[in-house]
């Protein structure tokens, strides 16, 4: 979030589980970040469950970046 | 007292959404009740006369969203009938429900003639909303239905749209000389005095009507009627209570009225907004008045500090759309994430690289040193935050 | 949202249920904040300033009256509030690391340990069964400590505090140092502080871990069995490093004064003793460990950095048992001087 700050788009890649922390640490520094959402957990996962939430987030990855580069 | 609510609201209207809204503020457990959809006589409403701010779907929207913000539940449900008492108990089509306090904001009926087939006709020719319903009498002649200001501002809002307005009303009208005298600039519209709707003509959709009128009787070709007469209040939902002549509620001793429903209501979105923050107060009051009402710090209760920072400007970074990085926290997995999006951004975007940096720790703030070499370098940053 | 909330139709007798609705507490009964008992409470201080920052997650600084409010509905008495503002000022310099405290999914809690006169004044236990139950002043000034963090900072449960299992000292975890018994000078004094100074020191701990020695004699015996404790491969302490205590009760730091050990000597010896085995730790854990960084020293892995974080106190009564307490590894041991009535200005 101090990225974003200084002018760095930074989208935060954040599981379920952690998003209320980050809304709230977010809500505390008077931001609004930019969040890529994907379901918890992430650690102990394989190598095809890793995929898949790669391949979830994906999309809206690039519809965001694409957005802030105003390529869309 | 054991209740389910501290207190009930009847009715989500303005008047209801702005005591439920008062109620929840003080800390109250506070449910909005509404058969129809929050909001009431607004969302028929779309330009909103001698009211600041907004069109009538705007102000819904703040206005929900103030009192759910509130915590207010809204609970899309009739109330059927209230029996005033402590608790007060409420039949509501979820079942029975007990409440410290009822605010009642129940609004009015949709106005109507009173007329044999009337109800087989609306929305076939009869309408109550000039927004809504207008554009689908492009171009054919209407007639609209009562005296007050709302009913002028209707019949201006239909001149737009019909090839005739007739604006028949009961005895004299009540509207201000400033709406008379916009009524008579546009030659559309022509007002009837002394008038009444004696019949409704049409097979399956509206034809036209009967009118009478000091002269005698006449047709009157119409495609739409947008009578805003004969609209009543809630009479009988609260056991016990007395209404007025048009049903509209008369408050008393422990039950609290609010907006077009109370009797002698000046039935205006200004006047039915205080109107329910005042119930919404006194509600309040009445449960502080009640047995043991307790008195706490809220130990939750902070400040903001004082915003000293602000946004920092990148300063001397050089960055392009082609600098792009990604920013690990180190947890297990949270880099091969990171690496997997960070490589559909790269061909996406035709990158020939994506710069990297790692936090030294899950658990610590991330070093600034850190933070400021990214933003000097790079344009766009993908970082990994929690488990 | 006001300073002072009406709870319509709520009663004293019906508090409790009222509080648990909000989400307020630690599902323990709770005293009611009410402005006469927060008013109270706040005498006390004297008019001492909070010196309080922001608390994360929230971002919002405490007012002197949430701030009360929280010590008051933790059963503080008004005298216990300077102990409890020392240790919230000590939770918010930034090597404690209150943010990452409060979030992470480690078992965490707030330890509180107190120096110096103010032990005797209030009645904080320092000996037999002072890491228990049954002490007002420990219980109290620890639990308000937590409640501060949990309701200011909004820290709840399942919300923003993560904590996989959580732990039992998250409701309260305060207890003095047996000075009066400890063969080694004060723990404050030998931190830096005068003698005679009340302090508080604060760390993000686990609970303490028993170390059980009957048979030992000598000092020498009794590393044996604290080191083997302290090296277990569990810890966070293996490899986020960072502080670590070890509590010695009174008999056992008496075998150690009686063999001519230092405090200083204890944590050197313990640094180079207690050693985890490589063969302890599964072959993906330590390429976990040393993707952060952590690699063992020869065979074995170090528990922290290095002796000085290890911090060495005494407390408890009569009994052959000390105790190890691991921390959250991210945290730091800080301590703040328990703040006392501005001085008169004639
Ligand atoms: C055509 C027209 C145009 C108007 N234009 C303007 C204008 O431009 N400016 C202005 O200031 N005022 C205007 N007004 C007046 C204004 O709209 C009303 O005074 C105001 O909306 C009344 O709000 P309320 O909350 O009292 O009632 P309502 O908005 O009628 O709300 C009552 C709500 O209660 C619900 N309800 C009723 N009974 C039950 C039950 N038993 N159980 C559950 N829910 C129930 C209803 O579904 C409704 O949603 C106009 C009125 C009309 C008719």
């Amino acid at each position: 979030m101090e990225l974003e700050r200084r002018g760095v788009v930074a989208p935060l890649v954040v599981t379920e589980t952690f998003l209320p922390l980050v809304q709230a640490q977010a809500r505390a520094r008077r931001v609004q970040p930019r969040l890529l959402v994907v379901p918890h957990p992430v650690g102990g996962l394989n190598e095809a469950e890793l995929a898949g939430r790669i391949e979830g987030a994906a999309a809206e990855l690039l519809r965001m970046a694409d957005e802030a580069r105003g390529l869309s | 007292m054991s209740t389910d609510w501290d207190v009930a609201v009847v009715g989500a209207g303005t008047a209801g959404l702005a005591a439920a809204r008062v109620a929840a503020e003080r800390g109250l457990r506070v449910v909005a009740y509404e058969r129809m959809s929050p909001g009431g006589q607004l969302v028929n409403l779309t330009v909103l006369h001698d009211h600041p701010g907004g069109t009538g779907p705007e102000l819904v929207s703040a206005l929900t969203a103030a009192a759910e913000g509130a915590g207010v539940r809204l609970s899309c449900a009739e109330v059927t009938r209230v029996h005033p008492g402590t608790p007060a108990r409420l039949e509501t089509a979820d079942g029975e429900v007990a409440a410290g306090a009822v605010v009642i904001a129940a609004g009015l009926s949709a106005g109507r003639l009173g007329l044999p087939g009337e109800e087989a006709l609306v929305g076939r020719g009869i309408s109550t909303c000039a927004g809504c319903d207008g554009p689908l009498f492009r171009g054919r002649p209407v007639a609209v239905v009562g005296d007050d200001e709302w009913t002028a501002e209707e019949a201006l809002e239909l001149a737009g749209y019909a090839s005739a307005v007739t604006v028949l009303v009961p005895g004299e009208p009540r509207w201000s000389a400033a709406r008379a005298a916009r009524l008579a600039a546009d030659e559309r519209v022509e007002v009837v005095t002394g008038a009444a709707v004696t019949a409704l003509r049409g097979e399956g959709v509206l034809s036209g009507v009967v009118v009478r009128t000091a002269d005698g009787e006449r047709e009157l070709a119409v495609a739409g009627v947008f009578p805003f007469v004969n609209r009543r209040g809630p009479e009988g939902l609260v056991a016990g209570l007395a209404a007025d002549a048009d049903g509209r509620l008369v408050p008393e001793d422990g039950v609290l009225v609010a907006g077009d429903a109370r009797a002698g209501a000046e039935q205006s979105l200004t006047a039915a907004e205080a109107d329910g923050r005042a119930a919404g107060e006194a509600a309040v009051a009445a449960l502080a008045a009640g047995a043991g009402s307790l008195r706490v710090v809220d130990p939750t209760y902070g400040v903001l500090p004082e915003d000293d920072a602000g946004p920092v400007e990148a300063t001397g970074s050089t960055a392009t759309w082609r600098d792009v990085a990604l920013f690990t926290n180190s947890k297990p997995n949270a880099t091969e994430l990171l690496r997997g999006l960070g490589a559909r951004l790269q061909a996406h975007w035709e990158l020939p690289e994506l710069g990297f940096a790692a936090k030294d720790s899950a658990s610590v703030p991330a070093d600034p040193d850190q933070i400021d070499w990214l933003s000097q370098r790079f344009k766009m940053v993908l970082v990994a935050v929690g488990d | 949202m006001s300073a002072v909330v009406d709870l319509p139709g709520v009663t004293e007798e019906s508090w409790q249920e009222e509080a648990y609705r909000r989400g307020w507490g630690d599902g323990l009964p709770l005293v009611a904040p009410t402005p006469a008992r927060v008013a109270a409470a706040l005498a006390a201080l004297h008019g001492i300033d909070l010196e309080l920052g922001p608390l994360p997650p929230s971002g919002l600084v405490p007012t002197r009256e949430s701030f009360a409010a929280n010590a008051v509905m933790a059963g503080c008495r008004p005298a216990d509030l300077p102990v409890v503002l020392a240790a919230v000022r000590a939770l918010q310099a930034p090597e404690y690391n209150l943010h990452g405290v409060l979030a992470t999914t480690h078992p965490c809690a707030p330890m509180v340990v107190v120096n110096g006169p103010v032990r005797a004044e209030l009645g904080i236990n320092s000996g037999g069964n002072c890491l228990g139950q049954g002490t007002r002043a420990n219980a109290v000034i620890g639990r308000a400590v937590q409640l501060v963090a949990t309701h200011v900072g909004g820290a709840r449960p399942g919300v923003m505090d993560r904590a996989t299992q959580g732990g039992p000292a998250k409701y309260t975890f305060c207890f003095g140092e047996n000075e009066e018994e400890s063969p080694f000078p004060p723990f404050s004094v030998r931190r830096g502080f005068a003698p005679g100074q009340s302090v508080v020191t604060v760390a993000a701990t686990e609970g303490p871990h028993n170390v059980n020695d009957h048979g030992g004699t000598t000092a020498e015996d009794l590393l044996l069995t604290i080191a083997g404790t302290m090296a277990q491969p569990g810890s966070n302490n293996v490899y986020v490093k960072g502080p670590h205590f070890l509590v010695l009760g009174p008999e056992h730091a008496a075998t150690f004064a009686r063999d001519g050990w230092t405090a200083d000597a204890v944590r050197d010896a313990l640094w180079e003793r207690a050693r985890i085995p490589v063969s302890r730790v599964s072959e993906a854990n330590q390429r976990q460990f040393e993707d952060w960084g952590v690699v063992p020293d020869g065979d074995a892995y170090t528990v922290s950095t290095g002796p000085e974080m290890l911090h060495v106190l005494v407390a408890g009564g009569a009994g052959k048992h000390s105790a190890w307490i691991p921390s959250f590894g991210a945290t730091a041991a800080v301590s703040r001087a328990v703040p006392s009535r501005p001085v008169d200005r004639a």
